[in-house]
């Protein structure tokens, strides 16, 4: 793999891996979570595309028909705390303490 | 080997079936009876005691085991009987005071609610002190002399409402305890060194001479020092006349506290073979025998005067074995159990007939003429005391007094120095009680003569007391025959008149000074009291030495209240107890992680995947 | 003898426990029936035990890793069974009148099975497996059953000696690996096994010896028995006094010393000292309590100090001397926990000051307990002064100086029982005794006693024959 295709996929899955651990809100997490998701999908497809095979670019999809089932999975678990009358954040999801 | 003697059976068995029967029988049935078994038992015990004697006396003795005791491989101790010359003169001694003074008994202590239990508890420890006289080896002797100090706990306590009693009884018990500290350890070091401890092998024990020697020796110093209240054990004799008269008669007079002379003049070939240790009994004998003498002549109580005069004279007792003497100090064992026990009786006599347990000198006076046969007992066991011809105690403490003399320096300063000092106790008790009354006394109206009961073994002990000197060629003669007596004992010292002289006249002086100071006016033994009542407290005290017992005792209890309290319950156990605190402590902090956070959770998860990744990487 | 014979001895018990458990009303008479039954065939054993020779090679099929079924007996796990089984009985008689549930009669005879199992083990994974075993029914019976801090004394009891136990297991099983990688033989029996030499040998003996030291107690490891002595139920104290803390020196004398001959010699100034120690702190501790049982309980170390010093010395002596006291300790130290049970009863108080001036309102009970003291105190004559003074005799002939540190503890064991006795006893009564609640001893009561005191004063004076039951197992470990 090339080494922008590596340091752009790095930084862009840092920058999701930042925003899951430092945001509070739930969707906002969500966003981080789905951001290194793509950046998989992104480095898969890079390679495949600069190494001239086509089975990275089959990858990038499977990644990315992985992460649409995963969205509706977690929105729907958020709308379902939303409906349950909490704010949707990190403090408020304490059943599992002690 | 003799075979066993019946009679020497029947010393165990009469005083075990009486106390059987008394105890099973007589005690829920009648307990005002329950003397009936006792004396008979008493007179079979006599009887069969004067038989022994007559069988030593010529030639004949005994030692037999009946049974193996204790054993474990090729060690075993039996339990046996011994019937030799020491054990059988002291024996005759003890059975016949002991008889009578039960006798006695049941009439001072009528009409007490604890009669039977009494004259039961009494009649036990005449039993362990017999035991103890005809024990044939060490470790059977310490069991009679345990015995006899457990039965002398629950008599000096008898009154158990009295708080003063009650501390007597534990603290004679206690010092008695510590003394058998030394005999267990003699007894065990004996094992170690002579795997048997039958006395009748250690009559050559000189020509096996051992590191232990001394040792023992110095141990069995100090269980005899226990016992026979020499200095420094010997505080808890006075106070133990807290107990009824009769127990201060038997136990405190006669018998038990001779038992540790007994114990030194068994182990006179064990203690002869160490160069010093009897220089060392003389001197520890001497220095008791003054110290005690003095501060009898400072007590106002009557049963402690004679409490300790008891102690200066089991100083002399030691002082004669120190010598070299032990016929003389078996010679005054026997006559000193007559007349001390005659003398405390009378006191006892007083006493009952005061109503009180203890009779201070203040409340008599002038009883020669109410209580003539208590006064004619006293006066007789008085002069035998003091040494006076031709009482008993004449001849035995003139032995001493000779020994002594043919010792020269020190040893003939200090005979004399007790002979003064005793006449002079003595003589100032009989004064005071008998003579008078002083301006300072106020005797009871109620002092009457004592009920034939009582009186009738006062007057047989006065007559021992007088005349028991008369047989002490046969008595001498005694103590060589039967068995082969595991001492190579001399025969009494020669009478030298200078000697006899020496001793009647400082007698005579002591009596005629006393005589003075007490009679004359103003009555001095009041007087300095008032004058002196620092004086007075320091002789109280014993001259210091109670503070130092007293002190002895707080210290130690202090260390138990460090170990078991401070260290053991407040500190260790606290630390183990810790262990349950800490492991909730860390509980807690557990769950205190379980935050049940989503961030928390995130972070850890992505710190652990970096980390197992980087190890990963690493290896 | 035959396993079959011996497996009665612990099967009925627990039988008669089960039946217990199940009987209502009747559990007490169960209990009653069950344990004087098993006294009785204790001592019909005598004769097997006497004619016969000990169990042969045990024939049972090994399970796993050579773990078999194995029983045997001798003189000395005899008179421990018959001590188990006499203690037992005494706790069911006296705890008669007690309007206990059917658990309580059932958790004693419990107790009785397994701790009959310990002292007839010979695999050594059985003899585990019944150690462990003991825990149970006494921790319910503190915990049950006790008094007010029983719950915290039960579990302090239950988690100590489990912890000294854990290395007790740690320990059998390395022993039992190691000879299996020497030999290639899976064996546990007590009688094939050896200890192997060097440092692995060392720490395995440190570790057993561990686990028996909790039992015995050795101090400092001791703190669990003042709390479990005190909280217990008086007869929970029996059994506990008078059986359980005798597992430790059992163990000791069975397990270790036949495994490790060399090593345990070697280690004699260790264990004498800590055999010394137990003797004086045990007596100094006794000497600070101002109640009763937690008194008694500190006597229990003192006096297990006695029994360690004696088994330590390996001489003939110091060996049937320790021995013996075991059982003479139990008896004494259960009359004694019996007896103040009694006066619980009566005043519900254990105070040395609580009580004052008995000897007028309970004769028979001053009686017992100031012949039961003189016992514990080792008075000559009756049977606490056989079992000490041979095992002092024992460690005299060994190391004399701790020969004097025993002396010195018969000496103190006076200072702190007859002052116990008198402040109950004889002493003027407080402002707040509670002397008038007392009355003296029923005919049961009375019954129970006359037979321990006719026990102690027949082996104070004659010994000879529990002495020849003990000697010929013992002699063999002797140096």
């Amino acid at each position: 793999m090339s080494g922008v295709v590596w340091s752009v996929s790095a930084a862009l899955f840092l920058l999701g891996l930042a925003g899951v651990a430092l945001r509070r809100q739930l969707l906002a997490m969500f966003l981080g979570l789905e951001l290194m998701v793509l950046t998989a999908a992104l480095a898969l497809g890079c390679t495949a595309s600069l190494s001239g095979r086509g089975e990275g670019f089959v990858a990038a999809l499977l990644v990315l028909a992985v992460a649409a089932a995963e969205a509706v999975v977690g929105l729907v678990l958020i709308l379902r705390v939303r409906s349950s009358g909490r704010p949707a954040e990190t403090q408020s999801l304490r059943e599992l303490k002690g | 080997m003799s075979s066993l003697p019946p009679a020497a059976l029947l010393l165990f068995l009469a005083p075990l079936a009486a106390l059987a029967a008394a105890f099973f029988i007589m005690r829920p049935w009648k307990p005002q009876w329950t003397h009936v078994p006792i004396l008979i038992s008493c007179g079979v015990v006599t009887a069969a005691a004067a038989y022994l004697a007559a069988m030593v006396y010529t030639g004949r003795g005994a030692d037999v085991t009946l049974y193996t005791w204790m054993f474990a491989g090729k060690w075993s101790v039996p339990f046996g009987v011994r019937i030799d010359g020491i054990g059988v003169s002291v024996l005759c001694m003890v059975a016949l005071v002991g008889a009578l003074i039960q006798l006695y008994s049941v009439g001072y202590m009528k009409g007490d609610p604890g009669f039977s239990r009494f004259i039961m508890l009494l009649h036990l420890f005449y039993l362990s002190m017999i035991g103890l006289l005809v024990s044939n080896n060490y470790v059977q002797f310490y069991l009679f002399w345990e015995l006899v100090g457990a039965c002398s706990y629950f008599l000096i306590g008898f009154w158990s409402h009295k708080e003063a009693a009650r501390k007597a009884a534990m603290q004679a018990f206690l010092t008695l305890r510590l003394a058998d500290f030394g005999l267990m350890l003699a007894v065990l070091l004996i094992i170690v060194q002579f795997r048997d401890t039958h006395f009748a092998l250690f009559h050559a024990v000189r020509f096996f001479p051992s590191m232990y020697h001394p040792l023992i020796g110095l141990l069995i110093l100090w269980a005899a020092a226990g016992k026979s209240a020499l200095f420094p054990l010997y505080f808890w004799l006075p106070d133990a006349m807290e107990g009824p008269t009769p127990v201060s008669a038997l136990m405190h007079a006669a018998t038990m506290v001779t038992a540790g002379i007994f114990l030194l003049v068994r182990s006179w070939p064990l203690i002869s073979a160490v160069p010093g240790l009897p220089g060392l009994i003389a001197v520890v004998g001497a220095v008791t025998a003054i110290f005690a003498a003095v501060l009898a002549f400072t007590q106002t109580d009557l049963k402690r005067i004679l409490a300790y005069s008891t102690v200066s004279h089991l100083g002399l007792m030691a002082f004669a074995v120190g010598l070299g003497q032990i016929t003389a100090a078996v010679f005054h064992l026997v006559t000193h159990g007559f007349f001390k026990a005659t003398l405390f009786l009378c006191a006892g006599n007083i006493a009952h007939a005061s109503g009180k347990s203890a009779v201070s000198v203040s409340e008599v006076g002038g009883l020669w003429r109410r209580m003539p046969l208590t006064f004619a007992a006293f006066a007789i066991a008085a002069f035998s005391l003091a040494g006076i011809w031709p009482c008993a105690g004449f001849f035995s403490k003139d032995a001493i007094l000779d020994a002594a003399f043919e010792r020269g320096g020190w040893a003939w300063a200090a005979g004399l120095a007790i002979a003064a000092a005793s006449a002079a106790y003595i003589f100032r008790m009989l004064f005071l009680t008998f003579f008078g009354p002083r301006p300072e006394q106020s005797p009871a109206r109620s002092l009457h003569e004592a009920p034939p009961v009582m009186a009738v073994p006062v007057a047989f002990l006065a007559l021992g007391a007088l005349a028991v000197g008369w047989a002490r060629e046969d008595l001498v003669a005694m103590l060589f025959c039967g068995r082969q007596s595991a001492v190579a004992a001399p025969s009494l010292p020669e009478l030298a008149p200078k000697v006899a002289a020496a001793g009647l006249g400082l007698a005579a002086l002591a009596a005629g000074v006393v005589f003075a100071l007490t009679m004359g006016a103003p009555s001095w033994d009041w007087h300095w009291r008032r004058r002196r009542p620092g004086l007075a407290a320091a002789f109280a005290g014993d001259l210091g030495w109670r503070r130092v017992v007293a002190g002895f005792v707080a210290r130690t209890l202090r260390v138990a209240d460090v170990v078991g309290r401070v260290w053991d319950h407040e500190t260790w156990d606290a630390a183990i107890e810790k262990t349950a605190t800490a492991c909730r402590a860390l509980s807690r902090g557990g769950s205190a992680m379980a935050s049940g956070g989503l961030s928390e959770s995130l972070w850890w998860l992505m710190i652990g995947a970096a980390a197992l990744l980087a190890w990963a990487g690493l290896r | 003898m035959t396993q079959g014979a011996l497996t009665i001895l612990w099967l009925l018990p627990a039988l008669g426990g089960l039946a217990a458990l199940a009987g209502g009303r009747f559990s007490r008479w169960i209990a009653l029936a069950v344990s004087l039954a098993a006294l009785a065939y204790g001592f019909w054993l005598l004769g097997p035990l006497r004619t016969g020779v000990v169990a042969a090679a045990p024939q049972a099929p090994a399970w796993a890793f050579g773990i078999r079924y194995a029983l045997f007996c001798d003189g000395l796990s005899l008179s421990l069974c018959w001590l188990t089984a006499f203690l037992t009985a005494a706790c069911v008689v006296a705890s008669w009148k007690k309007d206990y549930s059917a658990g309580y009669w059932a958790a004693f005879l419990f107790l009785e099975a397994a701790l009959m199992g310990v002292f007839l083990a010979r695999d050594l994974f059985l003899f585990f497996v019944f150690w462990e075993s003991v825990l149970i029914p006494m921790f319910f019976i503190i915990g049950l059953w006790g008094t007010a801090g029983r719950r915290h004394a039960a579990m302090k009891f239950f988690l100590f000696t489990f912890f000294g136990s854990i290395f007790l297991l740690i320990g059998s099983v390395a022993l039992v690996t190691l000879q299996h990688s020497a030999t290639g033989v899976w064996t546990w029996d007590m009688a094939q096994l050896k200890g192997p030499e060097g440092r692995a040998g060392l720490m395995i003996f440190a570790a057993m010896a561990l686990g028996f030291a909790v039992k015995v107690p050795i101090v400092p490891l001791h703190t669990w028995l003042p709390d479990a002595h005190t909280e217990a139920p008086a007869a929970g104290s029996v059994m506990l006094a008078g059986v359980l803390l005798k597992m430790g020196v059992y163990g000791f004398l069975r397990v270790l010393w036949p495994l490790f001959p060399r090593l345990s010699w070697q280690m004699l100034p260790l264990l004498g000292l800590l055999a010394g120690i137990n003797v004086i702190y045990g007596a100094f501790c006794a000497m600070a309590q101002k109640d009763l049982k937690r008194l008694i309980a500190y006597s229990s170390v003192a006096h297990m100090g006695f029994c360690l010093l004696g088994i330590v010395s390996r001489k003939p002596e110091g060996l049937v001397g320790g021995s013996l006291q075991l059982l003479n300790h139990g008896i004494i130290t259960g009359t004694l926990f019996l007896l103040v049970g009694f006066l619980y009863d009566r005043g519900h108080r254990r105070g040395l000051g609580d009580y004052g001036d008995l000897a007028g309102r309970a004769p028979w009970l001053t009686f017992f307990f100031g012949f039961t003291t003189l016992a514990s105190v080792g008075l000559p004559g009756l049977n606490g002064f056989v079992g000490e003074f041979m095992s002092l005799l024992g460690m005299a002939r060994t190391w004399s100086i701790m020969a004097v540190v025993g002396v010195a503890g018969v000496t103190l064991a006076a200072a702190y029982a007859l002052p116990a006795f008198q402040a109950v006893f004889w002493g003027a009564p407080g402002p707040d005794s509670v002397s008038a609640l007392v009355y003296d001893l029923d005919a049961r009561e009375k019954g129970l006693f006359w037979v321990m005191a006719a026990l102690m004063l027949a082996i104070g004076l004659y010994p000879g024959p529990l002495l020849r039951l003990l000697e010929p197992c013992l002699l063999g470990l002797a140096q």
